[in-house]
């Protein structure tokens, strides 16, 4: 009962609890948090068991960089929860913190976009995970189905629309037609993967041990999905691992290139899957209007290109597409409410 | 659409379009085979269209390299942004073409939104339910329902309240002294005017002393308009007396009074039921007519019949033990 009371005090929210980032989108208000997936945790035998030190940016600052009596881990792991108790934390910090400090503790109703390909036992996780931490009423929907929305897709008209979403720990390919998948596929494959190809990149040709967040400011700044006209260099720092000692180096794009075929090859693997899993009205529909392609990995320089040159197809890189699926759960909360069990909320 | 956007977007010769079209920069609709009106607002399609042909490439040779349909290269060209089938497509499919000539994207994407001619962003509204929608039970209008209901039950019973005192067609007895000032005179079935009484006695017993002497005598309680004309001149003794003066049309009623506890059933010629209860002593019922009736006494002994006042003796072999099952005229005759 205080619950539907204090809902009376909440906007209704939809949340991308993805593996790299959180993103919340509060109806009227539009994307109000975009803070890392990341929780600091300090042990405190004294009082017997763990505290949260930082949630989100701050936590991840820490990443790599806390001494022993803290962690900073990342709860979220292949787009599913991987630790349900600092995930439910997290949310219970974000929610609070989109609602700013008020006299009742917010109780809104929330939408969670959850993976394709995630098992029941995970939804169930990520519903309870989100109860717990005080949403009134918990929905879920499929990642690329909140993704095409958020995107701007035509969805709801009976004509085949293909969205492919590229997570930080997933990349899920989706053909959507009347408002529901028709076709979708989920490779555990994403920003992650990519981060952790350029780490071993460097380990296996210079010696040279760098972190995640070293990992992820490379692929970001010099990374690239096809080779380009020009060649671009960045300087890096790690631990040269026969001296034990830091050193610093050059890395350039084609190498970056090079490290990251593997994760990339697994994406087109699932994109060409899914076509010749489509049907072929379907299919006809695909290739006129093309792939859009959403997440955070359509932010890797050429990936488009690579994708074109790989299936014949047109593609296309969503508007603001680290936000598409925020803002699809978003559109879809609203649109529910007026036309109920228009996108089959769970 | 593809035989006929391919012959169209082949149409053009590839670079060779130069010479023949308009210089870089000219309005696209100065293209002789070009279909559509030109636009009258300058938008990013000119600009696209200049540096294709600056660069010496023929629409197929940006299909080839795009992969996008010729008709939807040319619909960019020529600013024609509904061909597309929401704004992402617009948008994307300018941003890719502008990248690939070279230009800035921005300037581009700038130069669409000026033009506010893009297509209308999908509404995602899901294709109506051919069924009907189901019933809404939400609380509001469980509520309503309710009230209506309650309304509609106790409208009902006002309007049966209201209507009762008209409504049954048969008459029933009450007790003398209610009866006589409501219906004092004879009704037209007692043609003669006297009172008619209803059998207090054994049959052939003077009805004039039954009548006094027995307290039951019935009448309509609700002397019905059509049935019972008002005779005020009929009898002065119409308080001891008010007959049953059936209100029938058919002028003969028959009565049964009862000196028993007998069950009575009664049906006119048409099967129409008249009677169907059981009575008492001292109790008495008037049926309208026409007859002839069907008529059932499961006490023959303790009833009376009389048809316009005069008794009718129910013969043995109508008789089944205590029981009886005669048909009797208006004339008086069982059978």
């Amino acid at each position: 009962m205080f619950k539907s009371l204090r809902g009376y005090f909440s906007n209704d929210v939809s949340i991308d609890l993805g593996t790299a980032n959180t993103l919340i989108y509060v109806r009227g208000k539009g994307i109000v948090l975009n803070e890392p997936s990341v929780v600091a945790v300090r042990d405190e035998p004294s009082r017997g068991g763990k505290t949260i030190v930082a949630v989100g940016a701050e936590a991840k600052s820490m990443l790599g960089r806390t001494p022993g009596h803290i962690t900073a881990v990342r709860p979220m792991k292949d787009g599913v929860i991987a630790d349900f108790t600092y995930t439910e934390k997290m949310l219970q910090y974000f929610i609070n913190k989109v609602h700013g400090n008020r006299f009742l503790r917010p109780s809104p109703r929330v939408l969670v976009c959850v993976p394709y390909g995630s098992t029941q036992v995970e939804r169930r996780a990520i519903k309870e995970s989100a109860e717990g931490a005080g949403a009134r009423s918990v929905f879920l929907i499929d990642e690329p189905m909140a993704a095409a929305v958020g995107a701007g897709l035509p969805v709801h008209e009976p004509r085949g629309s293909m969205v492919l979403d590229i997570g930080g720990g997933t990349s899920e390919v989706a053909v959507i037609s009347l408002n529901g998948i028709v076709y979708a596929a989920s490779a555990r494959i994403g920003g992650d993967r990519f981060d952790d190809a350029i780490v071993n990149y460097v380990r296996r040709n210079y010696g040279i041990l760098i972190g995640e967040s070293t990992a992820e400011r490379i692929k970001m700044e010099i990374g690239s999905a096809y080779p380009g006209q020009q060649v671009r260099e960045m300087s890096v720092k790690g631990r040269n691992l026969s001296e034990g000692v830091p050193r610093s180096f050059t890395l350039n794009s084609n190498e970056i290139l090079e490290a990251l075929q593997e994760p990339l090859q697994g994406i087109v693997g699932a994109v060409k899957q899914a076509l010749e899993q489509t049907p072929p009205e379907l299919g006809a529909d695909v290739a006129e209007r093309g792939i859009v392609l959403t997440g955070g990995g359509a932010l890797l320089k050429d990936i488009d290109k690579l994708l074109m040159e790989e299936t014949g197809l047109p593609v296309i890189v969503a508007e603001d597409p680290l936000t598409c699926v925020a803002r699809g759960g978003g559109r879809i909360l609203e649109l529910s409410e007026e036309h109920p069990g228009a996108f089959g909320l769970q | 659409m593809s035989a006929e956007a391919d012959s169209r977007g082949l149409a053009i010769p590839p670079g060779g379009g130069g010479s023949s079209e308009p210089a870089p920069g000219a309005e696209p609709g100065a293209e002789p085979g070009a279909e559509p009106a030109p636009p009258t607002a300058t938008g990013p399609g000119a600009r696209l269209r200049a540096a294709r042909e600056a660069r010496g490439l023929g629409i197929q040779q940006v299909v080839d390299s795009l992969h996008i349909e010729p008709r939807l290269v040319e619909a960019l060209e020529q600013d024609r942004y509904d061909a597309f089938d929401a704004p992402v497509y617009a948008r994307g499919f300018l941003k890719k073409y502008g990248t690939f000539l070279g230009l800035p994207a921005d300037e581009l994407l700038a130069g669409y939104e000026a033009l506010h001619r893009g297509p209308v962003p999908p509404s995602l509204v899901p294709v109506a339910s051919a069924e009907r929608k189901p019933t809404d039970w939400s609380p509001w209008r469980r509520f309503g329902l309710g009230v209506v209901a309650v309304v509609l039950v106790g409208g009902s019973y006002w309007w049966w309240l209201t209507r009762s005192p008209v409504a049954p067609p048969v008459t029933e007895v009450s007790s003398l002294a209610d009866e006589t000032p409501a219906t004092g005179g004879a009704g037209p079935a007692a043609g003669d005017g006297e009172p008619v009484e209803i059998a207090g006695g054994p049959p052939g017993a003077s009805p004039g002393g039954d009548a006094t002497a027995t307290a039951p005598v019935e009448t309509p309680r609700e002397a019905g308009p059509a049935g019972i004309a008002p005779a005020p001149e009929a009898s002065a003794t119409g308080a001891a007396a008010a007959q049953p003066a059936p209100a029938v049309a058919g002028g003969t009623a028959l009565q049964v009074a009862f000196v028993g506890e007998c069950w009575l059933e009664v049906y006119d010629a048409g099967g129409r039921r008249l009677a169907y209860d059981l009575h008492r002593a001292g109790e008495s019922r008037t049926l309208p007519g026409p007859g002839p009736w069907r008529v059932f006494l499961g006490a023959v002994d303790s009833a009376r019949v009389s048809i316009a006042g005069r008794p009718v003796v129910v013969p043995q072999a109508a008789r089944n033990g205590a029981t009886a099952s005669f048909t009797i005229d208006p004339d008086g005759t069982l059978r």
